[in-house]
């Protein structure tokens, strides 16, 4: 089971995107899913049709169960997406209060990571979008994944919430003792406006090491796919988002090399 | 409005010690049983180290030894690269200043900084950094920013560091005690109050002597 967490301190930047449609890549692929909705706005469980404010129990409950995790009790929180191969584990609203509930309590930043040690034959893989902010969800996402994607809008303002992103990953490291990979992934990508081009060009400058060189392009159809509830990918895999997250997914999974900058921007 | 000043950028630190307290207590693995067999040293043995730095070119010392509980033991805060380390003081031999006198060796290893002739022994000086600290945190440093030698291993490694700051007395369960010691054998643990990697240094200096040290990853 690999588990890859989509996380950046900046809101609205393609994290609930970036897990749907790679979930909907890798489940087309025949890959078992688990998606983790780890934000208390809860974005993604509203994507695959599910209410975080009338939702009961979900990732939310595994924070408050005693002991050792049971397969069984893990399962019970998981529901189906009606899509073959992509299951959900939903957040609550309740996860808001989980940090005044849980405050620094030793261990609970491992939480997660226990509670999915569980299904590891369950599951080919886990995607864990994660919160805006710093705080025990977010930890435990850092903490449990095998690889972290970081979506970045690519305009000036986004930059400064990559910063933070990789800063946050860094000290997650020196607490643990590890060194964990990240995967700086541009979006909303307009060749047309200046501040893609300009921010694309800062994104090589400063983080050419853990850059996918290729980007996500601004796309309606991705609007559509929510609106439908369906990831991209399997609503309509022509279209350029659909592509650019099929060539993200390739690089990811180690089956593709990285393009030259001055191709992926072609 | 608020005009931004010098002072305020002093205090940047300060909040990033507050996260990185937040974390480490998220994500701390407690284990009392390796606690447990953590073993204490001899105040007498603490005493004997004491006088060993104090007769050295450290700087000012607020602690001493006397008076020390019997799960409580002393360590000195170094500073290699930008990160925080620690050596118990009863594994510490002393504390050199820099020395131009260093003789570098022609094809030595990245980490060997060269041999240092000190009341007649030769003490073989290590570039720490590169031992320890990962290259993606390394801060590149020139000779000039290496200001003090760690003495280890019987006076026979020096541990080249930037910058020697403080004793401090710490008692067994403030530490976080390694568990698995099969990737990085010289850390014996962190101390999350003070944010630094606590060394184990007897394995440290195997690890020199052995002819299989790698620069840190």
């Amino acid at each position: 089971m690999k588990v890859w967490s989509i996380a950046n301190q900046k809101g609205g930047v393609g994290k609930t995107t970036t897990t749907v449609t790679l979930a909907g890549l890798l489940a087309q692929r025949g890959s078992r899913c688990l998606l983790v909705d780890a934000d208390p706005h809860g974005s993604l469980s509203v994507y695959l049709g599910n209410d975080p404010d009338t939702q009961q129990g979900g990732l939310y409950q595994l924070f408050h169960t005693e002991g050792e995790f049971q397969k069984s009790a893990v399962e019970e929180q998981i529901l189906s997406t009606g899509f073959e191969n992509i299951d959900l584990l939903p957040a609550s609203t309740a996860m808001a209060a989980l940090d005044r509930q849980m405050g620094t309590k030793p261990g609970m930043g491992l939480v997660l990571g226990k509670a999915l040690a569980s299904l590891n034959k369950e599951y080919d893989y886990v995607l864990i979008d994660c919160p805006p902010q710093l705080g025990i969800l977010m930890v435990n996402a850092l903490a449990v994944c095998n690889q972290l994607l970081v979506p970045v809008q690519t305009e000036f303002l986004a930059l400064k919430g990559l910063e933070r992103m990789v800063h946050t990953l860094q000290m997650i490291m020196q607490s643990r003792n590890t060194v964990l990979n990240y995967t700086v992934i541009p979006t909303l990508y307009d060749r047309r406006t200046k501040a893609s081009r300009g921010a694309l060009e800062i994104l090589h400058e400063q983080y050419q090491d853990n850059l996918w060189s290729s980007v996500i392009p601004v796309d309606t159809q991705f609007r559509e796919a929510s609106r439908q509830g369906v990831p991209l990918s399997m609503l309509s895999a022509k279209t350029r988002g659909a592509l650019a997250y099929k060539n993200l997914l390739s690089y990811l999974l180690g089956e593709v090399e990285q393009m030259t900058p001055a191709a992926a921007q072609s | 409005m608020k005009k931004q000043d010098n002072k305020s950028l002093s205090s940047v630190s300060e909040p990033q010690q507050v996260v990185m307290e937040y974390l480490d207590a998220l994500l701390s693995e407690i284990d009392p049983e390796i606690t447990e067999q953590v073993q204490v040293p001899e105040v007498d043995t603490l005493r004997e180290a004491k006088e060993i730095v104090e007769n050295s070119d450290v700087p000012v010392f607020t602690e001493g030894a006397e008076g020390l509980a019997e799960d409580e033991f002393q360590i000195l805060l170094f500073d290699v690269s930008g990160v925080k380390f620690a050596v118990p003081l009863d594994k510490l031999n002393g504390i050199l200043e820099w020395s131009a006198d260093i003789s570098p060796m022609p094809n030595s290893s990245d980490w060997f900084v060269g041999i240092l002739v000190e009341r007649e022994q030769q003490i073989k000086i290590i570039d720490t950094a590169v031992v320890v600290v990962p290259s993606k945190f390394r801060v590149e440093h020139v000779a000039e920013d290496l200001q003090k030698i760690i003495l280890i291993g019987d006076s026979r490694w020096g541990l080249a560091c930037n910058a020697v700051s403080e004793i401090i007395t710490l008692k067994q369960n403030d530490v976080r005690w390694r568990k698995d010691s099969s990737k990085r054998p010289w850390l014996a643990g962190t101390v999350i109050e003070h944010m630094c990697a606590l060394l184990d240094v007897d394995e440290f200096a195997d690890m020199l002597g052995s002819d299989q040290l790698e620069p840190a990853a």
